[in-house]
Parts: structure tokens; sequence; C-alpha cells
């Protein structure tokens, strides 16, 4: 059934006339003995959104690592508007415009809200004013971004983000990706910590980064709520390989557990069930 | 897009009393326990002693507190990033070994013997924190072990009579001198003048960027500056006057705070403590950040330890080296409200630290009590305070 996928993959590129804005090519990975990437192969189009999926285990984490430059790969190459780049850091990748959210969010605790949203990326005052951080830009152009994606709720961008909720934190943390005006986003598993109200509202922050001709990458477990209701394509990674690439539109749940799993007839009535609440969830 | 819309990604209601207290206490009011603990002190043992609340006890009071201090405010740069450094005593003794065989034995000028010591400070800094970084192996192992070594290398350094007597040399000038009062009420205003001046701009930078801004948060603070200083100034002059010891002390403090809240390098002291891989995955280099606490760190214990001879005007391996002083810094800093670990505290916790317990040892000293109650008290002030740091710390963990 692999084949099957991948062939549907070859026959129906998405928007076959536009060039990829990222290719990835050959990414191998190995951790000792483990083969964590299997030479993958993956493109990336303007304003699209792709869904990596899997089992824990598969690769996801890896493959998002290696394109954010955490952890460059042993093998294979970058393509960014068809030129080669080396991304070897995280600094590396976001020359090239892309940011990422990590799945710990990687925010300190202790900081407020604004001094996350500018961390490394600080403004200063000009050098009259003695090249100090300009504590009062940071302020206002924070407090701007975050009403701009709808998370103005924040009582005091002062206090420590250690205090804020859940999905208070995962905004800050796409906020502050988006501060930096990226062509591409990755974000691993960020729903992962949240409520349902949350996720909804995460999952509108995707589609906004969609809107805003940004492309990007989603790592999630969420099937109903992120990959089927955001992604334009959904890859399919197991053991490191990929095994499967699906447009979204005529798959359903139970193809998707299929792919991941690798068992066709895995509980099929049950997934047929989901799949449904899935369509009039989306209807 | 509206708030409405993502209620999901907002709180509702008001947060509870318990975390509006520790967020006023976390903010503004940051100082106002250890405050209050100094009072309660003071008026503890001038109900004993009337004699502890005089000018004279407590002009001394501060320049016993200035030798602590220093190395506490050495130590909160290294406490911000979430490491500890337990070789200030050591290092104290050393450089002041050092300075002082300068000046007796190679007669060089008392600056560059001062500058040698705290130079000495810096580099051993580095050292340890270059290896800390590079190895892994905690701080708290590599600075002990450094400290055996300091220990060693003063008695090296030292005389076969075991001190060095530093009696009519300039050192006397560090922990000898006193400002005119003239100066010090000059200095005064001028303190106050640039306070106001530097609130004012943070003032009208907010309010031209947008925010919320108003004019008390100018003058009100300056008010209380005022007033604060000139009582400090005038209960001072009231005895020998400003002790140019306070002064070095004072002075370091207020650039560590500007350091701390105005440039990126302070603010990555703090955002270090909190997440070092955030840190690190925002393109930081986290070492150099570590590496530069310690270099601080290096330079104010040397330092310290060379006022520290200036006021005895001598040294021995028990003077600075041994002894209580490096549990007496630490507990200081952690007294003053800088976190074991790390991202939480200011270079004002040195002072109010240093403040707090030497009115204590200082108190006690006063009642003849002895060396054995002095010591206790230490201990349980250290325990005490390590308790509230640790209890705060779950606290602000908890409370997402
Ligand atoms: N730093 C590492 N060291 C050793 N093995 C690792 C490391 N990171 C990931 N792996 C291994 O690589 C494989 C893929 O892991 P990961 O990318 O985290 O999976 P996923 O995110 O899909 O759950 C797993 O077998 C995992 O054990
Ligand atoms: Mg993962």
């Amino acid at each position: 059934m692999d084949g099957r996928e991948l062939r549907r993959d070859a026959a129906a590129p998405v928007d076959a006339d536009n060039a990829p804005l990222m290719q990835l090519r050959g990414i191998s990975k190995h951790f000792g003995g483990v083969t964590a990437l299997d030479r993958i192969e993956l493109k990336l189009f303007p304003s699209e959104i792709v869904a990596i999926v899997g089992d824990n285990g598969a690769g996801k984490s890896t493959l998002i690592k290696a394109i954010s430059g955490n952890q460059p790969p042993d093998s294979g190459t970058f393509l960014f508007n068809g030129k080669l780049v080396e991304i070897r850091t995280p600094q590396d990748a976001s020359r090239v415009g892309i940011e990422t959210v990590y799945q710990d969010l990687a925010l300190c605790d202790n900081l407020d809200t604004v001094q996350n949203l500018f961390l490394g990326n600080e403004k200063i005052t000009s050098l009259r004013s003695g090249r100090r951080l300009n504590h009062a830009l940071m302020e206002s152009t924070a407090r701007e971004a975050l009403r701009d994606i709808g998370v103005a709720t924040i009582r005091s961008l002062r206090s420590p983000v250690g205090r804020l909720s859940g999905g208070q934190r995962q905004g800050i943390a796409i906020c502050r990706c988006i501060l930096r005006d990226p062509r591409v986003v990755l974000l691993d598993e960020p729903t992962a910590a949240l409520g349902v109200e949350q996720r909804q509202g995460v999952v509108r922050l995707i589609k906004r980064l969609k809107s805003e001709s940004r492309s990007v990458i989603v790592i999630s477990h969420d099937l109903h709520d992120v990959v089927l209701e955001v992604a334009d394509r959904i890859v399919v990674l197991r053991l490191g390989r990929k095994v499967a690439e699906f447009q979204r539109t005529g798959i359903n749940a139970s193809d998707l557990v299929a792919a991941i799993t690798g068992v066709q007839h895995f509980a099929r009535g049950d997934v047929r069930s989901d799949t449904s609440a899935n369509r009039m969830a989306r209807e | 897009m509206s708030a409405e819309q993502v209620s999901g990604l907002s709180p509702s209601g008001r947060a509870p009393l318990v975390s509006r207290a520790a967020a006023l206490l976390a903010g503004d009011w940051r100082y106002v326990p250890i405050a209050t603990a100094i009072v309660l002190i003071w008026a503890f043992f001038a109900l004993q002693n009337p004699a502890y609340l005089t000018p004279r006890n407590l002009s001394n009071l501060c320049l016993q507190s200035v030798v602590t201090g220093l190395l506490a405010l050495g130590l909160v740069p290294v406490l911000l990033v979430g490491q500890i450094d337990m070789s200030v005593a050591a290092m104290s003794a050393v450089a002041a070994t050092i300075t002082g065989q300068l000046l007796l034995v190679e007669r060089v000028s008392v600056w560059l013997a001062i500058a040698a010591g705290v130079l000495f400070g810096g580099c051993v800094g580095f050292l340890q924190a270059r290896w800390i970084t590079w190895t892994g192996t905690p701080a708290f192992l590599v600075t002990f072990g450094v400290s055996l070594a300091l220990a060693a290398l003063q008695l090296h350094l030292l005389p076969v009579t075991g001190q060095i007597n530093l009696y009519g040399t300039d050192i006397v000038v560090l922990a000898g001198a006193y400002l005119p009062a003239g100066l010090s009420w000059a200095l005064v205003i001028f303190a106050v003048l640039a306070f106001a001046a530097f609130r004012l701009s943070a003032f009208v930078e907010s309010r031209d960027a947008g925010l919320e801004a108003s004019v008390r948060s100018v003058v009100l603070p300056t008010f209380l500056v005022m007033v604060g200083l000139a009582v400090v100034v005038g209960a001072l002059n009231m005895h020998n006057g400003v002790p140019i010891a306070l002064l070095l002390f004072v002075v370091p403090i207020i650039v560590l705070v500007y350091i701390g809240s105005h440039t990126k390098f302070g603010l990555y002291l703090y955002a270090t403590g909190g997440n070092p891989s955030a840190v690190a995955r925002a393109g930081i280099d986290v070492d150099r950040i570590r590496i530069a606490a310690f270099v601080i760190c290096g330079m104010f214990a040397a330092f310290g330890g060379i006022v520290g001879a200036s006021r005895l005007l001598g040294v021995s391996a028990q003077s600075s080296g041994m002894g209580t002083l490096l549990l007496e810094a630490i507990t200081a800093a952690v007294v003053g409200g800088t976190s074991l670990f790390g991202g939480r505290g200011s270079p004002w916790s040195a002072l109010f630290g240093a403040l707090a317990i030497t009115s204590i040892s200082n108190g006690i000293d006063l009642l003849g009590l002895g060396t054995e109650v002095k010591l206790a008290t230490q201990g349980l002030v250290l325990v005490l305070a390590t308790s509230v740091d640790s209890v705060a710390n779950k606290f602000a963990n908890d409370a997402r």
C-alpha cells in the first residue's frame, strides 16, 4: 500500500507550475545504530501547510531539528528558492527565513512576555541615547503583535511568563517567531499540552500564517483537530522513512492511521466513526 | 481576529490573592521583606543595647558589610546564570596577598597593586568558568577545588610569619578614608538629579511609544531615593562621614543594576538562569555569558579581599581566606533575594543581604555573646534564607 500512496503523490504534485520554496534532498541522520532519518525527500511550496505525522520515534522531531539547524543531518542537502543552502545552526536557518516553535516552547519562565518575544533579537536605542535596550519600543511592538494574532489578553506584559497559561505561552512562542517575519515556520506538536479551546486558537494561528503567505511544517498527533483541519499535504514517517504522502482532500483519518501504523485494516470500524465525526466537525 | 474569538488563549477572572501578593513581592515590593527584616534586627539590638543605633556603630556596620557585600555582589551574576562560585573567599585572600606583597616587596604604586589583584581574580574566574563550561563539571565542585588550591597559593605567597602588615602603606585610601560632608551632599544632589533624569527619560520613551505612563513613576521613586539618601548620608556625617569603601561598594552595584536591566548582556544573564537551552536556540552563546559572570565574580571577590586588607591593614591566612566569609557572602546574596536556582535576583540584594547579616553579627559582638552564638545564628540564617528561596522557587514553578 505504501507504493500506491507514493504514486498518488507523484501523480498530483502541489501547484505543479510553482517552484518549491524549500526542498530537502536525501536527508539522513543516525544515532549510533539507530537510523532516525533515512533519505528523506520533502518539498515545501509557498503558502503551503505540510503536516508531518508518525508514531513515536518515527523521526518527526529529528526532521524538524535538522531543518531548524539544531541537529544537522549526517547527509543530504537543503535547497531554498532553488539555491543550495547550508543549515548547521539555528542562526543559519533564521538567515534563510526559517523559524521554529519548539515543542518545549523555548521560553524563559523568569522573563516577561516582552523579553521573551525579543530574546536574541532585542531592539536597541540610538547611539545618542546610549544604545540601551529599547524597552518602550519593544513593549509597544509586542502589544501590537500580540493583538494582531489575537493573544491580546495577557494581563501584564511585564510579569514572568512562567505564570501564564499553556495557551498564552504557546501564543507567545508563535508570536516570537512571527516577529522575525519568517518565510517558513516549523511547529513541533504545538497543541500537545493544550485544552480543546486553546487548541482551536493555535489552529487559527496556523491558518493565519498561511494567509500571510508563509509556509508551515507542523508535527502533530492530533489528526482531527490539527492535521486534517489545516494541512494541505500530509507526510507520513515511519521508523525514519517517508512511507506516504497525501493531499488533504480526499483522505480520511483511517487512511492516515493505516499509513502511520503500517496496518491496513486497523480498527476499521472505530476509525470510520471517528472520520465521520471529523467530517461533521469540518462542515 | 478579535480577542474574544480566542478566549481559549486567555485566562479569565482575577488572580487569587496569594499569587497577586507573590507578583508584588517579585516586582515593585521586592525589597520590602528584607528592608523590614533589617529594621526589625536594628530595633531588636537597639533595645538590648542603646549603643547599637549610634552613628558611630552604624558607620562601623557599613564598613563591616562592605567586604561581605562585595563578595556577594560578585556572586549575583554567577547565581543569576544558575551557577555558584565557592572560591570567592579564597580568591579574596589571595588577591589581597598579591596586592599586599606588590606594595611591600615590589613597591609598586597602590593603584597598580590593586589592579593586579583584581586582574588576578578575573583571570582565575575565567579559567574556572572555561573549565566548567568545557567539561560540564558542576561549578560547585570545580570552584571548591579551586578554592583549596587558592588557599594553598596564599600560604605560598605569604611570608614565613604568615601575615603581611600593611600599616603605613597607601592601601589605607580604600577603607580608611571618608568623604568630606560638603562633597557627600553634592554627591547626593547629583545622584538624585541623575536618577530623576533617568526616570524621566524612561517615562518620555514610554509615552512616545504609546504606552501607559504616569508622571508618578518619576516623582514618587525620586522622592523616596532623595529621602533615603538624605537619611543615610546625614547619619554617616554625624560620625566620620560617608566611608569611601561604601562608595566603592554602592557605585558598582548601580553599574551592575544598569547592566542588568538595560543591556543585552544583563538580560542574557537572567535568561541563561531561566532556560539556557532556549537562550542557545535564540542564537546566544550561553557559555560566553556564563564565563563573563564568573569573571565578574572573580574580580569582585578579589576587590573585596583588597578592601578587607585595607580595613584591617594586613593580610593573614585567617583574616580573609578561612572562616565563614564564603558562607556569609552566599547568605548575603540569598537573603537579599537572589535565588540559588538562577534567573532571579538583583545586585541590590548584595547590599541588603550584607547589611542584614552584618547587622546581626555586629549586634552579637556588641552584646558580647561570643563566637558560638554568632556561628549558630549565621548557620540558622543561611538555612532559613535558602529555605525561603527554595519554597519561593517551588511556588514559582507551581504557579502555572
Ligand atoms: N539525541 C538522540 N540520541 C539518540 N537517539 C535519538 C536522539 N534523538 C532521537 N533519537 C532516536 O531517533 C528516533 C527518532 O526520534 P524522534 O525524532 O524524537 O521521533 P518522534 O519525534 O517522531 O517521536 C528514535 O528512535 C529516537 O530514539
Ligand atoms: Mg517528537
